[in-house]
């Protein structure tokens, strides 16, 4: 992608994506997801899950799978309301870059 | 490189971290690898543990490094006096003076023969106890005591009994540090003398890193993880307690000389172990002398 990702647009993407999986989702999927839309670096995940979590927007659980420790994160209360800004914040974002750039 | 050497060396790269915060990271990565099922791939994307520390460590940028810092009142008083509970790990980078480290209630430092605020030392928000020379050449600052005082520049480091940390750092310029009647147990150490003499007995330094310049390093205690030994043209004597079996080494030497227990390398070539264990040395001698011993 073009356009540089700033770190708030990031937050909103990682809070989406694991908001998504009711029962909450793991690091890899998530980095995967993410890197589907964003061009971001698969290092570049674990500071923001990390910063996301100690805030108080994303919780953590480990459940077995085949065999092994998995770290789920799932979104808070906190997170899901913290996510509604960031959507309001990007619609009038979208409406106003589209205006200049495409006229609408 | 395979992932468990990467995640060694990540974890290795990560000591200034908290320990909680290490292992958060490293269970995280752990996790990465096992999902991605292509170690190369992984280690392709995240580049080198270290530069895959410097983006976790990076979001701890904001945080202020000093929570706290005695003020040096008196010339000749002892200050600091933190508890176990509160020092984590101790962060010591000195110059050319005389440094002993004893036992003591808490952790605390006294000097003499130098001028105050000449050393600086106080306790981080992660709990490191820092005691470093507050001018800006930091090896050679303490050579500038008075010409006319008749006392030598001299330290004394007083930490409890049986103490525990996370990161033991120990820098000496072109002094003499010497800790004979301690015991501390870390999970990581970084020992570093430049011209100096450092001599540790009853260390537990965990995954240590020890490097001498032109100096002399004594060290007797353990060591454990991935252990590694530079030595420029100095000596480094390590006198280790543990079974030799479950060491392994990999030496590099130049014109110097390693000695693991019976295993001897004068001059240019190399000393491998068939495989690398869990205790591992990485030993790297130039004209120095390094001898380990168990």
């Amino acid at each position: 992608m073009m356009f540089n990702t700033g770190s708030s647009l990031l937050d909103a993407v990682v809070l989406s994506v694991v908001s998504a999986e009711t029962e909450g989702t793991y690091g890899y999927k998530i980095t995967q997801e993410v890197r589907d839309i964003l061009d971001v670096s698969e290092s570049a995940l674990y500071p923001v899950l990390r910063r996301l979590q100690t805030s108080g927007l994303l919780e953590t659980y480990d459940k077995e799978f085949n065999g092994r420790n998995r770290r789920y994160y799932k979104i808070t209360a906190q997170g899901m309301s913290e996510l509604d800004s960031y959507r309001g914040d990007w619609i009038s974002y979208y409406k106003k870059i589209n205006h200049i750039l495409l006229g609408e | 490189m395979n992932r468990i050497e990467y995640l060694q060396e990540l974890k290795y790269e990560l000591k200034n971290l908290p320990v909680e915060e290490q292992e958060e990271a490293l269970e995280y990565y752990r996790g990465y690898f096992e999902e991605a099922e292509n170690d190369e791939e992984v280690i392709k994307e995240f580049g080198t543990p270290a530069e895959l520390a410097k983006t976790i460590t990076e979001k701890f940028a904001s945080v202020p490094s000093v929570r706290k810092v005695e003020k040096n009142s008196s010339k000749d008083g002892s200050f600091g006096a933190f508890t176990n509970e509160e020092v984590r790990s101790l962060d010591i980078s000195l110059g050319a003076a005389e440094i002993v480290m004893a036992t003591g209630e808490t952790f605390s430092v006294d000097y003499r023969g130098i001028e105050p605020g000449n050393v600086q030392y106080g306790l981080s928000p992660f709990g490191t106890f820092y005691i470093k020379n507050t001018l800006s050449v930091p090896d050679f600052s303490l050579l500038r005591h008075k010409d006319t005082a008749d006392i030598r520049p001299r330290i004394l480091i007083k930490i409890p009994a049986d103490c525990e940390l996370d990161l033991f750092k120990l820098h000496i310029g072109a002094g003499s540090f010497s800790a004979k009647t301690i015991s501390i147990k870390t999970e990581r150490s970084y020992i570093d003398v430049g011209a100096g003499n450092i001599v540790l007995n009853h260390v537990d330094g965990g995954a240590a890193n020890i490097k001498c310049g032109m100096g002399n390093i004594t060290y007797t205690g353990k060591v454990s993880g991935l252990v590694k030994v530079d030595c420029g043209m100095g000596n480094i004597s390590m006198n280790l307690n543990g079974n030799p079996e479950e060491y392994s080494l990999f030496a590099h030497v130049g014109l110097g000389t390693v000695k693991f227990n019976d295993t001897k390398r004068s001059g240019l070539g190399n000393i491998e172990c068939s495989e690398q264990k869990q205790n591992h040395f990485s030993v790297n001698v130039g004209m120095g002398n390094v001898t380990i011993k168990m």
